[in-house]
């Protein structure tokens, strides 16, 4: 695995060699921070980027072009990374040692058009397929009750105060989808290109001199060169008292949600005690959550953590009859205590370390996992995959249960199911 | 071991049956982890079976083979889960309408995850209260698609579209069929499929083949199965029509949601089932897929609210074509359109050879992954029998005007729809 870093004056390049795979992956990155005033414009840029083109005239003709260069896999999507958001074009597509010389500048120049030569008429985007677009995602909004896991989590972020502002609830975004046009989202786009930070990542059996000759040929960024942005945003307050909050539904199945907040994390907490933290909690099948919720009382079928530890938080989840709220909750609140009491087995522990190895050994297996990896090397939230291993050795009983002090639920939300 | 070579595309796999029949298949690629999958070739639509030489066929409850998935994982005095998290894999299980297999992943310790996968497999435990306790757990994993607008429908569909088939009825069963079963269904159903001669080995990844088959063996020759079994499962007869062929479910609903069989019964036109599979996948791609005129339909009428998903599946003597579309309203129209396309048997040879271009790819990208690899292999052995290693050159001599031949006359007459009203229901 060879990495080399280009400096193309107002981006940088990052080339990862490796002989391992028939196939090259490629990300585009743009970073910009975190605004509430953003969140109008982001679902409906990438829907529009991906689905138009200043080059073909139609869906039909993208896909037929697609095809002819042996149909790379690709998708638009801001990423959520902290105080950052990330415009990001993700695509894999077969090297041409297997198809035909040429091909992969030609998949290249395809897959950057759709970022850096978007369709656009009058100083906006493409006002039909606009229109369509954005009437389907007020519709997505409107329907989002129709998917009771993905309702519950949007209603969880409206009750949870995660970043110094209050972000919008469902309505609210409803009414300002509504009233955006096609030429302020073109405006915003021009936004993210000249204030955004631009990052290229490609990995594969392939010529990093002739990846930076290809990319300095076809890709014209007008943005400046900015300073690598900060991705961390700490927690400073919590709900002393859970915030409580219980929605009644027609569902069958009663869905919770458990928001926590760690206060004060240090860069090593966040980086390696959090994670652990989380994988004792409520990680594998042998997690505390597991054994106790699922397997000794037989109250969901699935109870998992997810750890966001660029925002400090970690939201417990869990499917359950309406009626056993109480109880469950009762058992969360236990096992929480039981990290922090450092009720939990060593071979706990070092099987959670163990699964953590074998996932950086794992990581070299999936290009998507590598360049990820690598990436939030560049990003500065991880460190490099030698110091990883070693850092995680160190962690002891004793951080993991420091860092469960600090940990607290701030909101709690249950979209309760009462249909029999 | 025997050596066999997909052509094209690079993957040797190499292949041995065992004495006690069971089928092992292992190929080396340059990646660190190791997949390994046990799979047993027995689902959820295999409710009626009886071993060679019985009297009667004995009749388990829908969700069977997945509640057994689920219990295989008890055991009295260890937990196969702790040995692969102590050796830092990843392991899971699942079961579909035809398999059940069980999985891991890792990097490290291999020999002990493989050990730790046939145990797992071959050691049942089961008693009264594990049986008791799974029963919470696997009806809050049913409730989940009680929710789903998608399941609803589908679950439907497949009520309205088979009279005896019990493909019918869902992998998990529904809620009473799950507070059913009992800890004797379970032993029934383990003894008569989950013999070796009824499963499959695949591993992929870093691996020693000499060593790793040598394993094996070992490992078998302490444990008798006994001879193989011969497992006869009751034969249904099934009309070509649909049980139903139009339902409206009611539910609180903001969207529409429709979904759309049709069941159609095989001709034996090419006496070839791999290339009556592609060719019956590539009608769906020609009329449904981002190459057709509906990528542009769909993504500017907002009526839909989804694209069309489309897919086929081979169920007994029946292909049966599947769509499924979420719309916001005017759901005899979208039906319509749907069955117009489907009828339409015009087809255009440069949308052919495109599709055509983008199989070969897909061909590539799937020996990328390991589990992949161990799913290509598994539908092979359970579809066709054996591998399929002239793929690359099947796929790349596909023929438009046979195509032509295989679709046209195809009987789209027998459909079942079912639609999920936003409507409160009573």
């Amino acid at each position: 695995m060879k990495y080399k870093k280009f400096d193309l004056g107002n981006y940088n390049l990052y080339t990862i060699v490796t002989d391992r795979f028939k196939t090259i992956d490629l990300k585009i990155n743009i970073r910009i921070e975190k605004k509430k005033e953003y969140d109008k414009y982001i679902p409906m840029l990438w829907r529009m980027l991906v689905s138009t083109s200043s080059k073909y005239g139609s869906l039909k003709e993208i896909n037929e072009a697609a095809v002819d260069i042996y149909d790379p896999y690709y998708g638009i999507r801001f990423i959520s990374s902290g105080k950052q958001d990330v415009l990001s074009l993700f695509a894999t597509f077969v090297n041409e040692k297997y198809t035909e010389k040429g091909m992969n500048e030609k998949n290249i120049k395809f897959l950057a058009d759709f970022i850096f030569n978007p369709k656009i008429i009058n100083n906006g985007f493409d006002n039909e397929m606009f229109e369509a677009k954005k009437e389907k995602l007020i519709d997505y909004y409107l329907s989002t009750k129709d998917y009771p896991r993905e309702y519950a989590d949007s209603r969880f972020h409206e009750e949870m105060t995660v970043f110094d502002y209050k972000e919008y609830s469902l309505d609210e975004i409803i009414e300002l989808t509504r009233s955006l046009t096609s030429t302020e989202l073109y405006d915003f786009y021009k936004k993210v290109i000249n204030e955004g930070k631009l990052d290229i990542f490609i990995s594969g059996n392939i010529d990093p001199l002739k990846m930076k000759e290809i990319f300095e040929k076809n890709i014209k960024f007008a943005g400046k060169y900015h300073e690598d942005p900060v991705h961390v945003f700490n927690q400073t307050v919590y709900n002393k008292e859970p915030n409580i909050v219980i929605d009644n539904s027609s569902n069958v199945q009663s869905n919770l949600i458990v928001g926590c907040k760690t206060l004060d994390m240090t860069d090593y907490e966040r980086k390696y005690v959090s994670l652990l933290y989380s994988w004792i909690l409520g990680g594998g099948m042998n997690s505390l959550l597991n054994q106790t919720v699922r397997e000794k009382n037989s109250l969901c079928y699935y109870i998992y953590t997810n750890r966001v530890n660029l925002l400090s938080i970690l939201k417990i989840y869990a499917g359950i009859n309406g009626e056993d709220f109480d109880k469950t909750y009762r058992l969360i609140k236990e096992e929480m205590k039981n990290v922090e009491n450092g009720n939990f087995s060593n071979d706990l522990l070092e099987s959670v370390k163990n699964t953590y190895y074998n996932s950086l050994i794992g990581i070299e297996d999936n290009q998507n996992d590598l360049l990820n990896s690598f990436i939030s090397e560049v990003y500065g939230v991880s460190d490099n995959m030698d110091v990883r291993r070693e850092m995680m050795e160190k962690v002891t009983m004793e951080d993991i249960m420091n860092f469960a002090k600090k940990t607290h639920i701030d909101t709690v939300y249950l979209l309760k199911g009462d249909r029999s | 071991m025997k050596k066999l070579t997909y052509e094209k595309i690079d993957l040797d796999v190499y292949t041995e049956t065992l004495d006690n029949g069971l089928r092992v298949f292992l190929c080396k690629i340059p990646r660190n982890e190791i997949h390994a999958r046990m799979t047993a070739l027995f689902g959820g639509s295999t409710l009626k079976f009886k071993l060679k030489g019985d009297a009667e066929f004995t009749k388990v409850p829908a969700g069977i083979a997945h509640f057994l998935e689920h219990k295989m994982f008890d055991k009295k005095d260890y937990d196969p889960l702790k040995i692969y998290e102590g050796n830092g894999a990843s392991a899971n299980a699942f079961t579909t309408e035809f398999i059940t297999s069980y999985h891991f992943t890792g990097a490290n310790n291999f020999f002990d995850n493989l050990n730790n996968l046939l145990k797992c497999v071959h050691e049942p435990y089961f008693t009264d209260e594990n049986v008791l306790k799974e029963k919470g757990i696997i009806s809050q994993e049913k409730k989940e698609d009680l929710d789903s607008v998608y399941y609803i429908v589908h679950d439907k569909a497949l009520i309205n579209t088979f009279k005896n088939l019990d493909y019918k009825n869902t992998v998990l069963g529904s809620l009473e069929d799950i507070a059913s079963i009992t800890k004797e269904d379970l032993y029934n159903t383990y003894n008569t499929f989950y013999h070796p001669s009824n499963m499959i080995l695949t591993i992929s990844g870093d691996i020693n083949i000499d060593e790793t088959i040598k394993f094996i063996k070992n490992y078998y020759s302490k444990h008798d199965f006994g001879a193989p079994k011969e497992i006869e499962i009751k034969e249904e007869q099934e009309p070509k029509e649909v049980v139903k062929e139009s339902e409206i479910i009611y539910k609180d609903n903001q969207t529409k949601e429709i979904y759309i069989n049709y069941k159609i019964k095989k001709e034996n036109k090419l006496n070839d089932r791999y290339l009556s599979r592609v060719y019956m996948n590539i009608y769906l791609a020609m009329k449904f897929s981002g190459l057709s005129e509906l990528s542009d339909m769909t993504a500017k009428d907002t009526n839909f609210l989804s694209g069309i998903n489309a897919r086929m599946e081979e169920v007994g003597d029946f292909y049966i074509l599947s769509f499924n579309v979420t719309v916001k309203d005017n759901t005899d129209k979208v039906i319509k359109f749907i069955d117009d396309t489907l009828k339409d048997m015009n087809f255009d040879r440069h949308r052919f050879d495109l599709i055509k271009k983008a199989n070969l790819n897909s061909l590539i990208l799937s020996t990328e992954n390991t589990g992949e690899i161990c799913s290509m292999i598994v539908n092979q052995i359970r579809i066709y029998d054996k591998l399929m290693t002239d793929m690359h050159f099947k796929l790349f001599s596909l023929d438009f005007d046979l195509f032509k031949k295989f679709i046209q006359g195809i009987d789209l007459s027998n459909r079942c729809v079912v639609i999920l009203e936003s409507k409160k229901s009573d």
